[in-house]
């Protein structure tokens, strides 16, 4: 039976979708099992975003900070000015892509190792903003009571069903907007970076320009991913949002793998759905994580996407094309 | 008109003089050599007249515009493209697609464009890919166009990093040593490929090459550069008499 492996892809995408929506109605149901979809969503944000950069070659280590700035920009929009939290959502996106045009023009000035110094400082420093000021950032004690969106009768505090199509329709909407992108004349241009930016660059390619695009753009859906955050858990503080979650984030895109936004997507859900089945190890799961982790980088080099299309897919039968790009 | 004129082009890396008080006129549709022995600064002068390192001093004007101190991409967007010394692809894509990217500034289109896939944008997008295989078809790389650059024996390699070059559609193109690791016969091919961007294309042509005959074969005019100096210039025949030149660097006989 001949395949056309773009329809089946194109197919396997929507059945996959139709599936998430249904699921809570019929097979996910658990209160507990939502709620790990739920960080699911926020951590895919998290990896498609920071995918994007890392496309153009520079890792970005600052990522939880932007998170945390569109996170405090809609608490403190919705708690302390009252706005509606729908109108906040996209102003949430805004205000660090707006923060992240200078802090990137200045660090992609720098490359590799340094950038990711640069970006790691950028992320402390938004931390310590934050918890030096205890009004109106809250300090280190955060701030807390963080209402939920509108209407508060749907999206009371124990009802995780309409925090999950929430998170769902965001979710689905940043990685299909990061995969127009990818997939565009842009989006070649930026892996082009990657594989060499003096090419590039003696091609006409303005570099810096595109890895800033890059960078805005991380930057904006972190922030969403930040403000879902917010009104999820209600409690936001500066520990939370430290340089851990941005590492968390590279390790779900390298182990995800790197050369398709169906890496970061995938390393994201399993890496935050593995941990869960260790928890019952009590102390061990983060050791049994770590192990976890060291096994994928010696044997999944091209991360969990790459292991499957080199190894299992020609037990499918299907054609390999060792270019995924 | 000079197509590139360079006025007193020197840079200096602390104490060390790079390129001294260079001063050379490239006329449109010559090919122009520029030898000597390693370390002479041949390569130093392509990384300032193409932007990639500031000048400490000198002035470089490519059509009559002033391009001291402009970028590398600005530069290239004027018409000026060079090629690299090593093998520099985007090796993870395929042959066409180094092309395609090649062709970068033909089919910019912003953002806005690429992410609704407009029809301004895929229009301009099909223009291209015609032109890329047309690129290729003459180059002689167009049976390989779907395999992956890293894969392309180091010849194909050579000819592919000129086709990249020329999807910037180049009114001078700076050739770095293109012809080096290659055998007899594929010597042979680049030549040949050269004078047909010449003739065909009207490129004018800068070619930093050890390869003594070859450089003898192409050029109209060489240079020969020595410790960052211009030691001699003319045609392919004074210079093989030159006895500074052939003491530097021809040695004995030709």
């Amino acid at each position: 039976m001949k395949f056309n492996p773009v329809k089946v892809k194109k197919f396997s995408v929507l059945l996959l979708v139709i599936f998430l929506f249904v699921a809570p109605l019929l097979v996910i149901t658990n209160a507990f099992h939502l709620h790990i979809m739920i960080m699911m969503c926020i951590n895919i944000m998290m990896a498609a975003s920071m995918w994007l950069l890392a496309t153009t070659g520079l890792i970005s280590f600052g990522q939880a900070g932007f998170m945390f700035i569109g996170a405090m920009t809609s608490t403190l929009l919705v708690k302390e000015l009252g706005w509606p939290f729908w109108v906040c959502i996209p102003l949430s996106g805004i205000v660090p892509a707006l923060v992240s045009i200078p802090v990137g023009r200045l660090c992609i000035r720098i490359k590799g190792v340094y950038f990711f110094l640069v970006t790691m400082a950028f992320g402390e420093l938004v931390r310590g903003l934050f918890a030096y000021f205890r009004t109106p950032f809250g300090g280190w004690y955060g701030i807390r009571h963080i209402p939920p969106p509108e209407p508060h009768y749907i999206f009371t505090p124990l009802s995780k069903i309409p925090f999950y199509y929430l998170g769902l329709v965001l979710t689905l909407l940043t990685c299909w907007v990061i995969y127009r992108i990818s997939r565009s004349r842009i989006g070649m241009t930026l892996w082009s970076l990657r594989e060499s930016d003096i090419l590039a660059d003696s091609v006409g390619v303005n570099v810096k320009k595109y890895k800033l695009q890059a960078f805005v753009i991380a930057g904006f859906f972190a922030g969403i991913a930040g403000t879902y955050y917010a009104h999820y858990f209600c409690y936001i503080s500066p520990l939370v949002f430290t340089f851990t979650m941005s590492l968390n984030t590279l390790i779900y895109i390298v182990v995800g793998g790197l050369w398709s936004l169906s890496g970061p997507i995938v390393g994201a859900a399993v890496l935050t759905l593995v941990p869960e089945f260790f928890r019952a190890t009590g102390v061990y799961q983060m050791l049994i994580f770590g192990i976890i982790l060291v096994f994928a980088m010696l044997f999944m080099p091209r991360g969990i996407v790459g292991l499957v299309t080199e190894k299992v897919f020609p037990l499918l039968g299907k054609r390999v094309n060792r270019q995924k790009i | 008109m000079p197509l590139l004129e360079i006025k007193g082009l020197t840079k200096a890396f602390g104490g060390l003089m790079a390129v001294k008080d260079l001063t050379l006129e490239i006329q449109k549709g010559e090919i122009f050599g520029l030898i000597g022995p390693n370390g002479a600064g041949k390569t130093t002068v392509f990384n300032l007249v193409s932007g990639m390192l500031p000048c400490t001093r000198g002035k470089i004007f490519y059509d009559g515009t002033l391009i001291t101190g402009l970028s590398m991409h600005q530069i290239a967007r004027k018409g000026l493209v060079r090629t690299f010394q090593l093998p520099t692809l985007f090796n993870n894509f395929t042959v066409l697609k180094n092309v395609l990217m090649g062709m970068h500034l033909q089919a910019e289109v912003n953002l806005w464009n690429s992410f609704f896939d407009t029809v301004h944008g895929k229009t301009r997008e099909n223009g291209v890919l015609d032109r890329a295989l047309g690129i290729l078809q003459e180059v002689g790389l167009a049976d390989r166009k779907d395999e992956l650059a890293s894969n392309l024996p180091h010849g194909h390699r050579r000819i592919l990093q000129v086709a990249i070059g020329l999807g910037c559609e180049p009114g001078l193109l700076l050739l770095d040593e293109p012809m080096t690791g290659m055998n007899v016969q594929e010597v042979g091919e680049m030549m040949g490929l050269i004078k047909k961007l010449r003739e065909r294309r009207g490129i004018t042509i800068v070619i930093v090459e050890h390869n003594i005959r070859a450089v003898m074969g192409l050029c109209s005019r060489i240079a020969v550069l020595n410790f960052g100096q211009k030691i001699a210039e003319g045609t392919p025949g004074e210079i093989s008499q030159n006895e500074a030149v052939v003491r530097a660097y021809l040695g004995g006989s030709l």
